[in-house]
């Protein structure tokens, strides 16, 4: 797939680049925390994915566009201050621009990328059903009420240990419903 | 890019939960984002933590949503969706579905024609409204009593040979009369009357 060229064929760029653009979108978002520095730092990525993916070889490829997002994250995290969202915040941003013209479409089809999938909403809506109470109040409380663990062990009145330890247990009980789940 | 293979996924993606929940020290934070750019296994934890994150409060919005309780929606949802009733900055919000947006542009937009029909229209509208609703003999009735009322006031300052034109209703107050009376009239009916109510 490499090129000697000094650019990537950009049919063939753009496509190389969308098989991955979901996974990374998700992980600029991890990196920034705001969507609209996470799509600059997407789209930088991708003119960097036309511009000098052919030197990439095919099995570190995945590698390689990670390093480029991640080099592009950082620059606009030292450039100023960022903003940071809530989870709440990036979801709901993530689920609009699944409703905005032609975005029902899957991050694999789209060379945005989209974080949200209908069908793992609903697996993982049955997997919050069968978590125990107090690890799935941990859960919202973190991930959907943004709280801190501190401020969580504070409310419930429990050491901050107990706090992580059910949150620790939440999220790997979900990843194994998950799992059987997708199976 | 080398994977670690000393640390399990478990261990790893609990790591890329604390860094992207914030929950690292500034010292924790540099070492991963050190550890990112050489490990593509930490880049895809953080991905998948990520999207795991989203989907959660994804599920809890749509959860509070749909239980009947009161969602409170945050400022760019308002933006968005075009205003929905109760705003409480940094509460629960509730993620959007296409159904919802719809039901709230449509109400929006009800809310919108309602005030500009009572702002705007009201005098017009309501003016002709009671017309039609009281009959013209009410308007003329009304307009007479008026007027008598206004040059009882001004009876004093009036000259003795003012003209008593004013009195009389307008054209287009007698013609609506006209024709309401005369759809009216009996047989052999020479005039028609105005009601007093």
């Amino acid at each position: 797939m490499a090129h000697s060229e000094d650019q990537f064929d950009p049919v063939e760029g753009s496509a190389w680049f969308a098989e991955f653009a979901g996974e990374l979108r998700a992980f600029l978002l991890g990196v920034l925390r705001n969507d609209d520095l996470a799509g600059e730092a997407l789209q930088a990525t991708w003119v960097k994915a036309v511009e000098q993916g052919h030197s990439a070889r095919t099995e570190t490829r995945k590698g390689w566009l990670f390093r480029v997002a991640l080099n592009e994250a950082l620059v606009l995290k030292r450039r100023a201050k960022i903003q940071e969202k809530s989870f709440r915040e990036l979801a709901q941003n993530d689920a609009r621009r699944h409703e905005s013209p032609g975005g029902s479409v899957t991050r694999q089809e789209s060379p945005e990328g989209f974080v949200l999938q209908a069908e793992a909403i609903e697996q993982v809506r049955l997997a919050l059903n069968e978590l125990p109470a107090e690890q799935s109040y941990v859960v919202r409380m973190r991930i959907y009420e943004n709280k801190t663990f501190a401020v969580i062990a504070d409310e419930l009145k429990v050491p901050l240990g107990t706090v992580l330890t059910r949150m620790r247990l939440a999220m790997q009980k979900l990843q194994q419903l998950l799992g059987r789940f997708e199976n | 890019m080398t994977s670690h293979k000393t640390t399990s996924q478990n261990d790893l993606d609990w790591q890329a939960f604390c860094y992207v929940t914030g929950e690292l020290s500034a010292a924790e934070v540099t070492a991963f984002e050190e550890r990112l750019a050489t490990d593509e296994g930490a880049c895809e934890a953080v991905a998948r933590v990520m999207e795991f994150n989203l989907t959660v409060a994804a599920v809890m919005a749509d959860a509070t949503c749909c239980a009947g309780g009161s969602p409170v929606f945050d400022t760019e949802s308002i933006v968005a969706v075009g205003g929905p009733p109760t705003l409480r900055k940094g509460e629960i919000a509730v993620l959007p579905s296409r159904w919802n947006s719809a039901v709230l542009t449509v109400i929006a937009a009800s809310a919108i024609a309602a005030t500009i029909f009572v702002a705007v229209g009201s005098s017009v509208l309501t003016g002709h409204k009671v017309a039609k609703r009281d009959g013209s003999d009410r308007l003329v009735a009304a307009w007479t009593h008026g007027e008598a009322v206004r040059n009882q006031a001004d009876e004093d300052n009036d000259p003795p040979d003012a003209d008593d034109d004013d009195l009389d209703p307008p054209d287009w107050m007698l013609a609506a009369v006209t024709d309401e009376e005369q759809a009216e009239l009996l047989p052999g009916d020479d005039a028609p009357e105005v009601r007093e109510n």
